[in-house]
This record gives structure tokens, C-alpha cells and sequence, in this order.
């Protein structure tokens, strides 16, 4: 009893030194953020929150626009998103693989065709609309207010689930030292009536990381740029490194042949595997997060967003093939919380070091991730509490550090419920996948839908760069759309994963669509109670907010463009124009 | 407006040398992996990782290639 105590208090002491070690490189590297916000403070327009300012009372009303500072290099866009994305394939190797066995390098390159086509979609409306929102704000845009409201909550969804994944992955990937201290995770596994398992230590260190986490946020503590570029390099270096040396020392094609010919899934069992798969590529949206803090987001997204599409699609696939060349799927499903690092370990000669090194830089990183789920949450609510979908509580902001602490606290409550309640469950990163993949396939839904729509609604708008394959129709002003068929054929194929997480994710279709009703009839409340049209729009002065969103951007070519094709319409309207020289 | 030229480099980085290597490594990596996974049967999986790399790597080769052209143009051009 004694020695299991001691190896107890040694495996928190271990844990507790690598956050210390991850806080101080934060500290060290956030100067730059924290001379923003005290620069913030100092002019008294709040703090520098997703791009939204606020007098310290809260007041919604004296809320006013303070603009992030546009210091994201093109090699910090990239790294930006890959230390969010690139996590995603810690997490969902053991998962996919668990579940589509031998056909998992196919479920993961169905599933990463359809995030092809989301990803460019995404390229498209970020390098149009470069502002912090990501696919609530394209929603609104393009749908209005309640549109705008329903996609919001379902990234709400998605990433108070991404706190409570990333987080439980995170300390599943530091468990991978406890056999170094001697320490057996599964006796801490208790049944407790029909409850089965459920293993108190592993519990404990991901709810103290979301604590943790909140404290962070609540305090203004975030990683910079910085830190996300340099994590994010080493893991991509690490992942390149752990397919190709795999792929040369280890890999066995008579292992990845057999079991692809002979330990192929169920039509059910591959359904699942595919809709898992997705998982594995959500997190695009940090480019368009960071698009407002982007150098000429115009010029800059396209090459980086292209860019990391595919290294994620080649990475991922490439992962699952030289993981089933070297270990048969069985082995993915026993060590589903550390997948990675158990592949590496078992590449010869390097396997020593890469093991216990992917296990660490799996940890950082998906704590990193974990961390962009609080930020992101309070992002989007204040983001949503600006245009007027959600309530003014959530717009408080704390009298000290000037963040957004309601919305912070709130939504790390929501994430460590969850997490205790996936605990609960017989396999807690299934369920919480299972959450997950049911909010990113409903919200890029509605980001299709938007794109469509926004090609109609909105065809004055620059657009950078296009999604490929577009049919021009002249309309009956004479004005050209192009409609975008890559769109129609995204939204069908992410309709097609939603729909199969809808059949085959036996939590995720009832809690998803309950999390979504519960928050549309908070709307409709919210909404006749603030005397606010509930299906209408709040008046938005949207080629105003454009035109300031480019000129901040710096993006004069464009703005140019925008004018001059704001007073065609307007002539061929017999209108003058507000935008023209005598409007 | 909609085309995304290549970047025009102003001098050979540390950045244009791994590039061309991973390209250079890419290649016959994708190789091996297709001859070897064809030598035993014709699965998808094989032919799409080895396809992937070849392409990633020819991709890139392609791209260094470019870029280098560009860089000359602009030498040739100064230089007048």
C-alpha cells in the first residue's frame, strides 16, 4: 500500500514538472501577448479578445472593436495550424485503427478526401473573410443570424469536447512513463455497480489539466505564436520521422497486406472507422482563427492552408499504412491512449528514444490543443455574445485580467463534466470521439452551405483564392456567379460522414442533436426576451465591416476591387453609390 | 488575382535545401514502398502511400526547380 502511494506521489511529482516545464516556456514566450494586453489595458478598450474589446463593466453596449495585431509570418501560419491539426493523428490512430482494422488506410483516406475539400472551402472564405470567427462568422454571413447561431454552438460543441479529448489524450500519452516508475495504470481501475473501470488516476490528471487550463485562460496566459511555431515544427519533424524511419527499418508489406486482405471490417465496423477518421483532420479552422492576426492574409492563407492539407492527408495515411505494417491492429486497440508513441517505440534502433520522445512532444502538443479549446470557446461566445446570438454574461470580462472568465470558467465546467462523464463510459476517447466527430461534421456542413450560398449573396467580394471547379451563370442583373461544384460535392460528402455518425455513434447521436436543441431553445428565449427578431437578422452593415476588415488586413488591391465592384452594382442599379467619390 | 504564382526567392535558404532533400528523399522512398507492397499483391493502401510520395516528392523537386529558375531570371536581370 505504502510503495503503490510512493509511486503515486512520484508519477504526480513527474507530471506536475512537465507542466511546469511547459508553463515556463509558455511565460517565457507570451511577452509579446501580454504587451498587447497591457497595452490594451492602458487605452482602456479592454482587452484584445478575438479581435473584440470591452469596458471593464461589461456592458455589451459599450463594446467596441479593437483590431490583433497582424504578426503571423507565412511559416507561423503553417505552424500555427499544424500544431493544432497535426495533434489530432495522436489521438485518432488508436481510435481509427481499433475500429476499421485492417481497412483503416482507407477510412482514413476516404475521410481525408472529404478534408481536402474542406480544407479548400475553408482557404476560400478565410482569404475572403479574414477575421477571428472561423465558420460561425462564414454562417453568418451567408445564412444570418440564426444560421450564424446553430453553426456557432455546434463549434461550441466541438471544442469544449476538444478541452475534455485533448486533455484526457494528453495525460494518456504522459501515462506511457508510468511502467518507467513502476506504476501500473490499471490499478487504479475500480468497478463500481455497472460502472466498469473507470481508472481514478487517469481521471484526476485530466480534470487538475482543465483546472489548470482555466487558470491559464482566466490569468491571460496563453502560448504565442512563438511557442506554437516551435512545437509545431518539432512535431512535424517527429511525425516525419517516425513514418519514414518506420517505413525503412520496420515496416513488413506481407503484415499490412495480410491484414488488409484478410482482417478487413464489417461494412458497420468501416462506417464507424471512416466517420472516426475525420477526427483526425479537425482543427483547420486555427488558420482562420488566426487569419486576423494574419501579415496579407490574402496572399498568405492560400499557400499555407494548400500546404498543410496536404501534409496532414499524406501524414495521416502514411501513419495508418506503416502502422499496420509494423504492429497488427489489436495492438492500436490495447494502447488507444498512446498510440504514437507505442508505434514509435517499436521501430528499431530508435525506438528507445522515439517512444518516450513522441510520448512527451504528444503530451505538449495535445495540451497546446487542449488549451486552443478554452481559447477558442471564449473566442467564439464572445464573438457570437457580439453579434447579439447569445446573452450579455458571457461578455463579462474579469475586473483584473481583463478575459473573458465567465465564459472561460463556464465552459471548462461543461468540459470537465464531460470528461467525467466519457470516464464513466467502457472506453472514454471513444465516446469523447464520438462527441466530437458529430460536431465538426455538423458544423462543416454549414460551412458548405455557406460557401454556396455567399458565391450568391455575396459575389462582390474578393476572393483570393477559389475552390477548383466552378460553373459561371450569368444572372438576370447581368452580374456572373460561378457556382461552386467542389462545394456541392463537399457538402455531400461531409453530409455522408454526418450522416454515418448519426447511424453508427450510439452516444454522439443522441448527445450531439440534444446539445444543439438545448441551445437553440436558450436562443429563442434569449432572443423574445431581448425583443430581437428570433428566425430574422439583427441589420448588419456587412460592406462597411469589409471594407474595414481589408484595410486592416492591408490588402489594398482587393479593398480597390471591392469598391469598384460595390459602384458597378450600384450604377447598374441606378443608384449612386455610397462608395464612389460623390457618394 | 485568383493565381498563386510561386514565391520569387531572393537567396538559396536553409528552407530551399530541406525542401529539395525531403523532395530528393520522398521519391525513392515512394518507390520502395510501391515496389515492394505490388511484389506481394495489389492493394489500395500501397499503391496510394507510394503513389502519394512519388508525387509529394516530384512535387517538390518541381517546385525547387521553379523557384531556381525564377532566382536566375532575377540575377540575369539586376545583372543588366
Amino acid at each position: 500500500m505504502l510503495t503503490s502511494a510512493c509511486k503515486l506521489v512520484l508519477a504526480a511529482l513527474f507530471e506536475i514538472a512537465i507542466w511546469v516545464w511547459e508553463l515556463t516556456a509558455s511565460v517565457k514566450c507570451c511577452r509579446m501577448v501580454q504587451n498587447r494586453l497591457q497595452r490594451c489595458r492602458a487605452s482602456r478598450t479592454g482587452e484584445c479578445f478575438g479581435g473584440f474589446g470591452m469596458s471593464d463593466n461589461g456592458d455589451t453596449a459599450t463594446a467596441e472593436r479593437v483590431e490583433l495585431r497582424r504578426d503571423v509570418t507565412i511559416w507561423g501560419s503553417y505552424t500555427w495550424g499544424y500544431a493544432d491539426v497535426g495533434a489530432d493523428i495522436y489521438v485518432a490512430l488508436g481510435l481509427v485503427i481499433g475500429a476499421a482494422q485492417g481497412g483503416a488506410p482507407l477510412a482514413f483516406a476516404a475521410a481525408g478526401l472529404v478534408y481536402i475539400m474542406i480544407g479548400l472551402a475553408f482557404t476560400e472564405l478565410a482569404s475572403s473573410y479574414p477575421v477571428a470567427g472561423g465558420g460561425h462568422y462564414y454562417s453568418l454571413r451567408g445564412l444570418g443570424d440564426f444560421g450564424g447561431f446553430v453553426a456557432g454552438v455546434a463549434l461550441l460543441l466541438d471544442y469544449t469536447i476538444d478541452i475534455a479529448l485533448f486533455a484526457t489524450a494528453s495525460t494518456g500519452y504522459l501515462n506511457f512513463f508510468l511502467p518507467y516508475l513502476g506504476i501500473n495504470l490499471a490499478d487504479f481501475a475500480v468497478s463500481i455497480g455497472p460502472l466498469q473501470n473507470v481508472n481514478l488516476l487517469w481521471l484526476g490528471e485530466t480534470l487538475v489539466m482543465i483546472i489548470f487550463l482555466r487558470w491559464l485562460n482566466v490569468r491571460g496566459i496563453r502560448e504565442s505564436s512563438l511557442v506554437n511555431e516551435v512545437i509545431g515544427l518539432v512535431d512535424l519533424i517527429m511525425e516525419m520521422s517516425v513514418v519514414v524511419f518506420g517505413f525503412i527499418l520496420a515496416w513488413k508489406p506481407d503484415l499490412l497486406v495480410h491484414q488488409w486482405l484478410h482482417e478487413f471490417p464489417t461494412p458497420r465496423e468501416f462506417m464507424y472507422g471512416f466517420s472516426l477518421a475525420i477526427i483526425s483532420f479537425v482543427g483547420l479552422e486555427s488558420i482562420s482563427q488566426a487569419a486576423q492576426e494574419t501579415r496579407r492574409p490574402a496572399t498568405i492563407i492560400p499557400r499555407t492552408s494548400i500546404a498543410l492539407i496536404f501534409t496532414v492527408f499524406i501524414l495521416a495515411v502514411g501513419f495508418s499504412v506503416v502502422g499496420l505494417g509494423i504492429l497488427p491492429w489489436q495492438e492500436f486497440r490495447a494502447h488507444e491512449a498512446d498510440p504514437v508513441a507505442y508505434l514509435a517505440s517499436h521501430i528499431p534502433y530508435l525506438g528507445v528514444v522515439a517512444g518516450p520522445f513522441a510520448a512527451f512532444l504528444g503530451a505538449t502538443i495535445l495540451f497546446i490543443s487542449s488549451n486552443t479549446g478554452v481559447m477558442g470557446d471564449s473566442r467564439l461566445i464572445f464573438s457570437m455574445s457580439h453579434f447579439r446570438l447569445v446573452g450579455p454574461w458571457f461578455h463579462h470580462v474579469h475586473p483584473k485580467y481583463h478575459t473573458p472568465s465567465n465564459a472561460i470558467i463556464g465552459f471548462g465546467w461543461v468540459g470537465m463534466v464531460l470528461t467525467i462523464i466519457a470516464f464513466l463510459t467502457p472506453r472514454v476517447l471513444d465516446t469523447l470521439a464520438n462527441l466530437y466527430a458529430f460536431g465538426a461534421t455538423f458544423g462543416y456542413m454549414l460551412v458548405f452551405t455557406s460557401l454556396i450560398r455567399l458565391r450568391f449573396s455575396d459575389p462582390y467580394t474578393p476572393r483570393p483564392y477559389k475552390v477548383p471547379l466552378n460553373l459561371k451563370r450569368r444572372r438576370k442583373d447581368g452580374s456572373i456567379v460561378e457556382i461552386p461544384v467542389l462545394g456541392f460535392l463537399g457538402l455531400l460528402g461531409v453530409s455522408s460522414i454526418f450522416a454515418t455518425v448519426v447511424i453508427t455513434h450510439e452516444i454522439g447521436r443522441i448527445a450531439g442533436p440534444a446539445w444543439v436543441l438545448l441551445c437553440v431553445i436558450y436562443y429563442v428565449i434569449f432572443r423574445r426576451r431581448s425583443g430581437l427578431p428570433v428566425f430574422g437578422n439583427v441589420p448588419h452593415d456587412w460592406e462597411q465591416e469589409q471594407m474595414d476588415v481589408l484595410n486592416n488586413a492591408e490588402e489594398f488591391e482587393l479593398l480597390e476591387h471591392y469598391r469598384q465592384a460595390l459602384i458597378r452594382r450600384d450604377r447598374q442599379q441606378g443608384i449612386l453609390s455610397r462608395w464612389s467619390e460623390g457618394g | 488575382m485568383r493565381g498563386r504564382p510561386i514565391l520569387r526567392p531572393e537567396q538559396f535558404t536553409i528552407l530551399d535545401l530541406c525542401h529539395i532533400g525531403l523532395g530528393g528523399l520522398m521519391i525513392p522512398l515512394g518507390v520502395i514502398i510501391l515496389m515492394r507492397t505490388l511484389a506481394i499483391a495489389v492493394t489500395i493502401p500501397g499503391i496510394l502511400v507510394g503513389g502519394a510520395f512519388v508525387a509529394f516528392g516530384l512535387h517538390r523537386v518541381w517546385l525547387a526547380w521553379s523557384r531556381y529558375r525564377l532566382y536566375r531570371q532575377d540575377r540575369k536581370g539586376s545583372a543588366k
